[in-house]
């Protein structure tokens, strides 16, 4: 750990350390938020976000999340992917795979750190291919989901449309989707709602869906968004013989409109519920 | 140079301060291999949910360590309550600029060698910019990306914009185009933000207005006191400020509106010290790779510009 690189914190009430640093086994480096919980620690949460606005979005829950799971004894790692968020690296470098790969290396770090046995996974939108990835990868290792993403295919449409409908209040007619696809693949990058786009990233996700990964014996949470509706998902799970619970007890809008209206989240309701219900959940099952 | 090269040259720390309290969270981004100026900059995001370290397209991240390979010392954070920091604002507006955080920032730069400071605030970030630089003796230079001049009265929203700051000719002229009847006729809600930019543009021609004057406002467009007194004692103090707005943007037709008032007062006498540009499109928000490109070459060349006094 460089020192001069590391910023701490330690919560009065809880004794939890907090530690704001870089990681990664190879440059560029990944920035994380660690909570270390004083005394011994056996189990650890890998906390793997979405990327662009929706990194953004969910930020703040996923800080309360590493916090009220260090009051519970867990310790966690919440990290950027490589070229998102604070990390090193270039924004046009990021692709799902590499995503995915990263976990392993947040888990070597927190299990370096803390001396941690056994894991648990929460992803957040795209991060839910990291995290379903990692558990699938560590059998019987818990998995909470919020908003999963379900099918990258839909996901871009969705995006896409967001951004057509965006770009009809500007002077010029928007370039239609099928143009904008066909134009990130032979030019290299796109922008999407103020966000760059490369060609790798897109590619990376086309045609990916989350049920492909079968996290055999885990206990698995699931928090829909809105009208989202995961009974699909849910079901492919319970017959891979995954112990599935969806909790309705959340809603969101539109993740990637990270949009500037501010009223700071920690005292939300829904925020609350959320962030209690989860750690309660890792909890339970990450106990000794 | 490729953002590989950029990072060699540049190493963030991230930072919990004020010093054994840690209420706020920063990167300090530095610079290695070059030679590290002592003037330093605080990047001021307007507030969001999540965090203000990062923004749009990563937009700060970059910045700062731009910033930082050219040789200044830049410092992104998240407000009390965003981000890493912990619980506090329940909740921010205009006239509850982050006064504290600028203060113990600027302490964090400074105990990075910096006697220099120059602020960069956009929306939220430059009242917090104006309100925290009226404090400290070593702000070189200002710059405030699209600052919004007055303060949106709670529930005034598009419609009372539109009735502030639109003849009853253009009004009118809009009202019977083809494509707004073509509304008014389809929905429900074009229909309701009809009805109100009407009762709002009467309000404002019987002097009622669309929003309550606040205290010491002349008018309802005039500056409000919130931006305009450390405006005005920034200016007497001669620090250099300038504005960026986007021609197409609200906040822009509300500080030509505003300037026909008293803020036009202090830019007369400021002449020269304080600069007002436009570029094309809609500043806030950062909404474009164009617009983010623009903001950040009006950025760099600010600071290298005032960064040697």
């Amino acid at each position: 750990m460089d020192d001069t690189r590391t910023a701490v914190r330690i919560d009065a009430a809880t004794g939890v350390r907090e530690e704001m640093t870089f990681f990664g086994d190879r440059s560029p480096l990944m920035f994380c938020g660690l909570h270390l919980p004083p005394g011994e620690v056996r189990a650890a949460v890998i906390s793997c976000p979405s990327v662009h606005a929706e990194l953004i979005k969910s930020y703040r829950k996923d800080v309360l999340l590493g916090r009220a799971l260090g009051a519970e004894g867990i310790a966690t790692i919440r990290f950027h992917y490589r070229g998102e968020g604070n990390s090193e690296g270039s924004g046009l470098d990021v692709n799902l795979d590499d995503m995915i790969a990263s976990v392993d290396e947040a888990r070597a770090e927190i299990a370096r750190r803390t001396g941690a046995v056994r894991f648990g996974y929460h992803g957040t939108r795209l991060g839910s291919f990291p995290a379903a990835a990692a558990a699938e990868a560590d059998p019987g290792a818990p998995l909470v989901l919020w908003a999963p993403l379900l099918d990258t295919d839909a996901f871009l449409r969705e995006v896409f449309r967001t951004h057509y409908i965006a770009a009809l209040k500007g002077e010029e007619k928007p370039e239609p989707t099928e143009r904008m696809i066909e134009r990130v693949k032979e030019e290299g990058q796109l922008e999407l709602l103020g966000h760059a786009i490369s060609r790798d990233f897109y590619l990376s996700l086309e045609g990916r869906r989350l049920d492909s990964y079968r996290p055999k014996g885990s206990s698995v949470m699931l928090t829909p968004y809105g009208p989202q509706n995961l009974d699909e998902l849910a079901t492919a799970w319970e017959t891979a013989g995954a112990d599935v619970t969806v909790f309705e007890g959340s809603s969101e809008e539109a993740w990637w409109l990270a949009g500037d209206a501010t009223k700071p989240e920690d005292g939300q309701e829904r925020v609350v519920t959320l962030i209690e219900s989860t750690a309660a959940w890792f909890a339970e099952r990450l106990a000794d | 140079m490729t953002t590989e090269a950029v990072q060699s040259r540049v190493v963030d720390q991230p930072v919990f301060f004020p010093p054994h309290e840690g209420t706020y969270f920063g990167l300090v981004s530095l610079p290695q291999g070059v030679p590290q100026s002592t003037t330093a900059v605080l990047l001021l995001s307007g507030t969001h949910p999540g965090s203000t370290t990062v923004g749009r397209n990563r937009m700060w991240v970059t910045m700062g360590r731009s910033l930082a390979q050219r040789g200044y010392p830049t410092m992104r954070l998240d407000y009390q309550g965003l981000g890493e920091s912990l619980p506090g604002e329940s909740i921010y507006d205009l006239d509850n600029p982050a006064v504290d955080v600028f203060r113990e920032a600027a302490a964090v730069l400074r105990a990075h060698g910096a006697t220099r400071i120059i602020v960069v605030g956009t929306c939220f970030g430059s009242r917090t910019a104006l309100a925290g630089a009226v404090q400290e003796d070593d702000i070189a230079a200002v710059l405030l990306l699209a600052p919004p001049v007055r303060n949106p009265v709670k529930g005034e929203g598009g419609a009372a914009h539109i009735a502030l700051y639109s003849s009853t000719g253009d009004l009118a002229k809009r009202a019977f185009s083809v494509r707004t009847l073509r509304q008014f006729v389809g929905t429900r809600r074009a229909r309701r933000i009809a009805r109100l930019v009407v009762i709002n543009k009467v309000r404002a021609l019987f002097g009622r207005g669309p929003a309550k004057t606040q205290k010491g406002q002349a008018s309802a467009t005039d500056a409000t006191m919130g931006f305009l007194e450390p405006f005005r004692a920034l200016a007497q103090r001669r620090v250099p400020m300038r504005l960026v707005f986007g021609d197409q943007e609200m906040y822009w037709t509300e500080f030509e509106k505003a300037a026909e008032g008293r803020l036009g007062q202090v830019l007369e006498r400021a002449g020269s010290g304080i600069e007002v540009r436009t570029v094309p499109g809609v500043v806030r928000g950062f909404t474009s790779l164009r617009i983010q490109d623009l903001v950040a070459d009006e950025v760099y060349e600010w600071v290298e510009e005032h960064a040697h006094g």
